[in-house]
């Protein structure tokens, strides 16, 4: 995927505030599916904390800008889940959480879907079942980092799976945190 | 301790109906009757002999007998303490309905239509349970492929021709809006009063994904009705096709608030079938992990109830203890959540050094944690006008809707597995059961807190004697038909060798029934496993508390606001996965 | 030529206030943020900029710049409307504030406030009541059912505490003789009026709670009932108005006015009048101390069900507003 650099000096320094503001308040919907449910909500509890990084749920998909998948996406839910997508103001992510939702998981059955990204573009997945609080943070970092790749017409590089931190394994990368 | 019907109550029923078999094992009683009789034998076995309580309601399919389906009806007398099984074959593939008798039936009888197609005579709407009304199959049939039939073409949105090796770009069947729409019109046929509120699936009240129906005059509620199935993912179906040891990690995400509590209801219903007699120090491990994972997940429903009035500071407080239990779980199973910890046998490892002394700090720490949530909660003006005298669950509500678990405790009526069928440890342990008086919200609440009291009373005790046991075996795995540690493995060839026979043919159950049941937080897990002599089951039932007790929800919202729906969902506490499986 | 002096006086220190006030909101929420996070022990906002001070410009860059979503159900005039009808007047109510007394730089008078008038209470009670139109419109115009459920519910609630908020703000306007905030100020200089006035006191904090739509009483957009209660349908920068007017700058400008009716405004507090601090000073401690016992209540308690908002209002926070002012009525007698 080739893309441009953008040269206008002004234009660009806009596009970066721009992309400096969406990065930092990514409001996800919360919209708590299964198992990975509880662990988007350890996230969001005292310990780790997405406040942090400015991110608080909105219970409304018109208010939020990220989709965080959290579980299992039944046949019987995909519909909806893909209403709420659409409902959702431009520009928005998604990420999908743990391996249900990236690729229904333990459950091959009749009644679950094999991967939310059959319905709705998923911008990063996140390995898991359920991915531990850090993990779904991992995720949200590279998610941040992305939405700056694209900002700084770079292209965006695929991360290998070995690298996904569990709890046992934190993350070790330099702090992506601060600008 | 022998719970199921003794032979003076036999003796009465086949004095009564001379048209009834009755088969009689350790771990199963049943009693069949035709259908003409059936109704007659329930309400005799409800009103005369005192079974009162109803358990459950399932199928079973025999495809290549006819008839083809048999339905199972468990009781309970609350008196006597005593289990008995009714089954009945459905003649042309349809039964009578008993809600007459017990209204908790109605939500399995429409599971039972929606999975195998059973018809019910004089049910009141008999609607699919799990599965949107345009459905075409019944899944748990025998002849439907695990995987269903690819019946909705899905390219991938990327573009690319296969994303994965595996992929399939024919997907099983998909409804679409209008399907829903359908759905939820055949749920309240007409519309009574002002609007038809759709309160969830996805929404941030509804804990999870259940999806309300309520019709409603301004804010008041006249009608409710519940869509079950969005998070049905077929683990009855997954259990036929896997071995015994396979399931363990499903039971995890079934309820997954109460992971450990699921696999231990689980285990010991294989291995007492197998007749597996795990080592004494895994029982205690069970029991303090159990206990462990009750006070996880009543932090939880304390959390988001407290949330879901508005309190939200003491989501994020309870939240912080968890995390502290979260990490004693992950130091000991390995992982956080869904920890599969327990195996036939024992449990997966042994407890790594220190462990107990972290619990034990966290015991000395948490019951003031409980007096700060309770200073915060228990006599706050707010919360008591929110919760005191709303959504009164009365005695025969109880056994009508067949309630368990906290629910049932507080509203008087002393049901709770672990006293009267104790398995595992508990039978050693010292402990109160809580019991409310009036049965509403606030007593729910009171009960619930007064069991995390409890709980940390045991785990205390399974500590004290978990460490006069160290270096004792964890695992028993002398017995045939328990998984050799890794350890074995890698040293014997003989340990390797029933490890893998042991992994590709599964566990041989011996042919017969077996139906035992868990004290969950939420109430009491049940798991009917009926054995062919394979290795994997012929049918296996989970009898899911949360299920009953959220049906009692359509009950107790009649004639109140939808700001009273919380209070009410909270005080119910279900977990999606266990309700829809 | 004075008069053109005027107008130029008061356009600047309108243009003054509503920018110090879109600011001071935005920094208004970092402060909720933070203070919410060390209530519930966790840090708040922390990464964006030197300990998160860039948060709130960050929220308003992805505000502002986010796609402008209007469903096609809604009534169009009204929906945008709505945002502006809940904004506006409660900066208004800013226009009759006074924020301390008249002073001299360089010889020229600057007096701290818009305007003097002589009824500003009644024109803070009557932008206040008019903030309901934009709530009501918000739950119209959307065209669904949980605004429109939230509409009313915050209807219902405004309804009943604008009255107890009127009757109980009679006490100290009794006392002072006045309409005039800056004079209920002057009459302070001795005695602050929360002295018989404490029942009043009570009353205007409920409402106030009521009003802004803090826990307890924040049925309207109560997540766990109604998702996000009349604001569920708006996007972007036509949302943040709402929060950003109903959270932040009413509390704020209510608080002032609480300050102003009961606690002396920028009178120094009885015994440490001789301490060189500027009475401006005073008044801003005095309305942050305030500002925050609101986002303490508001981060402590559980909320109360709609019914019972409307219960406490008309039968227990109207009588005690009549109360008190029975008893600043005896007290005026007795040592007026």
């Amino acid at each position: 995927m080739a893309i441009k650099h953008n040269n206008g000096i002004i234009l660009t320094t806009v596009e970066e505030v721009l992309s400096w503001g969406r990065r930092n308040s990514l409001w996800p919907a919360s919209v708590g599916l299964a198992c990975c449910a509880i662990e988007m909500m350890h996230t969001a509890a005292s310990r780790f904390d997405t406040d942090r990084l400015g991110i608080i749920f909105r219970g409304s998909p018109r208010q939020s800008d990220v989709l965080i998948v959290a579980g299992t996406v039944v046949n019987k839910v995909a519909p909806m889940l893909k209403l709420i997508y659409d409902q959702m103001p431009d520009p928005k992510w998604v990420i999908s959480m743990g391996g249900c939702s990236s690729a229904g998981g333990p459950f091959p059955t009749y009644a679950t879907l094999q991967g939310v990204d059959r319905i709705i573009p998923v911008d990063v997945y996140v390995p898991g079942c359920p991915p531990t609080p850090q993990a779904l943070l991992w995720g949200i970092l590279k998610l941040q980092k992305k939405i700056k790749a694209k900002k700084e017409g770079k292209v965006w590089e695929e991360i290998p799976m070995e690298k996904v931190p569990t709890a046992s394994q934190p993350i070790k990368e330099k702090s992506p945190f601060g600008f | 301790m022998h719970l199921w019907i003794d032979g003076q109550d036999l003796d009465q029923i086949k004095k009564s109906f001379d048209s009834v078999e009755i088969s009689r094992s350790e771990n199963f009683v049943s009693v069949q009757i035709n259908k003409e009789k059936l109704l007659e034998l329930l309400s005799f076995l409800k009103d005369k002999l005192g079974y009162k309580m109803f358990i459950d309601f399932f199928c079973m399919d025999f495809p290549v007998q006819s008839p083809r389906f048999q339905g199972v009806y468990l009781l309970f007398n609350p008196e006597k303490m005593r289990r008995v099984a009714v089954k009945c074959w459905a003649e042309g593939d349809s039964l009578p309905s008993a809600t007459k008798l017990w209204k908790g039936i109605k939500w399995a009888e429409r599971e039972a239509w929606d999975m195998f197609g059973v018809r019910f005579e004089g049910h009141e709407n008999l609607v699919r349970m799990f599965m949107w009304e345009t459905y075409q199959h019944h899944p748990l049939r025998k002849d439907f492929p695990l995987r269903g039939h690819g019946e909705v073409y899905l390219p991938p949105l990327s573009g690319e021709e296969s994303p994965a090796h595996n992929y399939s770009p024919y997907h099983t069947a998909l409804p679409t809006m209008e399907d829903l729409e359908i759905t939820q019109k055949k749920r309240l046929p007409e519309k009574k009063a002002q609007i038809v509120l759709n309160w969830g699936p996805l929404h941030p009240g509804t804990h999870g994904t259940i999806w309300f129906l309520f019709d409603m005059e301004g804010e008041e509620v006249k009608e409710c009705d519940i869509i079950l199935g969005q998070l049905h993912r077929g683990v009855e179906k997954i259990a036929e096709n896997i071995t015994y040891t396979q399931f363990i990690p499903y039971t995890d995400r079934m309820d997954y608030i109460s992971a450990l509590c699921s696999q231990v209801a689980y285990v010991n219903a294989v291995e007492k079938h197998l007749g597996v007699e795990p080592t004494e120090k895994a029982k205690y491990i069970r029991t303090m992990m159990c206990e462990l994972q009750r006070i996880n997940s009543h932090l939880l429903w304390l959390g988001t109830y407290a949330l879901d009035l508005g309190a939200l500071t003491i989501f994020l407080y309870t939240f912080r203890e968890r995390e502290k239990i979260m990490d004693i779980i992950e130091g000991i199973a390995g992982i956080r959540l869904n920890s599969t910890y327990i195996r036939i046998g024992g449990v997966a490892k042994d407890l790594p050094e220190g462990a107990l002394d972290v619990i034990e700090h966290f015991l000395n720490d948490f019951p003031q944690r409980l007096k700060e949530y309770e200073t915060i909660l228990t006599k706050n003006r707010v919360w008591l006008r929110r919760n005191v005298d709303v959504g009164v669950i009365t005695r025969e509500d109880v056994y009508s809707y067949g309630l368990t678990g906290a629910v049932a405790r507080a509203s008087g009526v002393p049901y709770d597995v672990r006293m009267f069928q104790p398995t595992d440890a508990y039978g050693d342990v010292d402990f109160d059961v809580p019991l409310g008086k009036v049965g509403d919200s606030y007593d729910r609440y009171l009960v619930r807190v007064e069991e995390m009291r409890q709980s940390v009373r045991i785990i205390k005790q399974c500590v004290k004697v978990l460490r006069q046991m160290e270096g004792e075996s964890y695992i028993n795995t002398e017995h045939p038909f328990v998984l050799p540690t890794l350890d074995q493995v890698f040293n014997s060839i003989e340990a390797m060798v029933k490890d893998f026979n042991l992994r590709i043919y599964g566990e041989k159950l011996p042919e017969g029934e077996i139906y035992l049941s868990g004290e969950n937080p939420r109430g009491e897990l049940g798991f009917y496993i009926n054995s062919k002599g394979e290795g994997r089951p012929y049918r296996l039932r989970v009898r899911s508390g949360a299920f009953y007790n959220l049906q009692v929800f359509t009950e107790l919202i009649k004639g109140r606001t939808v700001a009273d729906a919380v209070v009410l969902l909270g005080s119910l506490d279900p977990v999606v996965g266990e309700t829809d499986r | 030529m004075e008069l053109v002096g005027t107008v130029v006086g008061i356009v600047i220190k309108s243009l003054i206030f509503i920018i110090g006030m879109f600011l001071g909101a935005a920094y208004l929420t970092l402060l909720e943020r933070k203070f919410a996070g060390h209530v519930q022990q966790r840090p708040g906002p922390l990464h964006v900029g030197p300990h998160g001070l860039l948060q709130p410009i960050a929220d308003a860059l992805k505000v502002l710049t986010k796609e402008d979503l209007v469903p096609n159900s809604v009534d169009r005039v009204l929906f945008y409307l709505a945002s502006l009808m809940a904004f506006v007047p409660a900066i208004m109510i800013l226009a009759v504030v006074p924020f301390g007394e008249p002073f001299t730089i360089f010889g020229l008078e600057i007096k701290p406030y818009i305007t003097d008038l002589n009824v500003a209470v009644l024109l803070a009670l009557a932008f206040g009541s008019l903030s309901i139109y934009g709530v009501i419109f918000a739950g119209w115009a959307s065209n669904s059912k949980y605004p429109m459920i939230g509409g009313l519910r915050k209807a219902a609630v405004l309804i009943g505490y604008e009255v107890a908020l009127g009757f109980a703000l009679v006490g100290p306007i009794m006392m002072a003789g006045s309409f005039s905030l800056r004079e209920i100020v002057e009459a302070q200089q001795n005695m602050w009026f929360i002295i018989p006035n404490i029942l009043a006191f009570v009353v205007v904090i409920f409402s106030i709670l009521a009003e802004t739509g803090r826990t307890p009483f924040d049925v309207q957009e109560a997540e766990a009932e109604l998702v996000g209660g009349y604001i569920t349908e708006y996007t972007g920068m036509k949302f943040g108005l709402f929060p950003l007017a109903e959270w932040y700058i009413a509390t704020f400008v209510l608080s002032a006015i609480t300050v102003i009716m009961f606690f002396g405004g920028w009178n120094p507090p009885p015994l440490l009048g001789w301490l060189p601090i500027p009475a401006f000073v005073w008044f801003s401690v005095k309305v942050f101390l305030l500002f925050m016992f609101f986002l303490w209540v508001h981060w402590t308690l559980p909320r109360y069900r709609v019914d019972q908002i409307t219960e406490i209002a008309w039968k227990v926070m109207l009588p005690l507003a009549l109360a008190n002012i029975f008893i600043v009525a005896i007290w005026i007698i007795i040592f007026g």
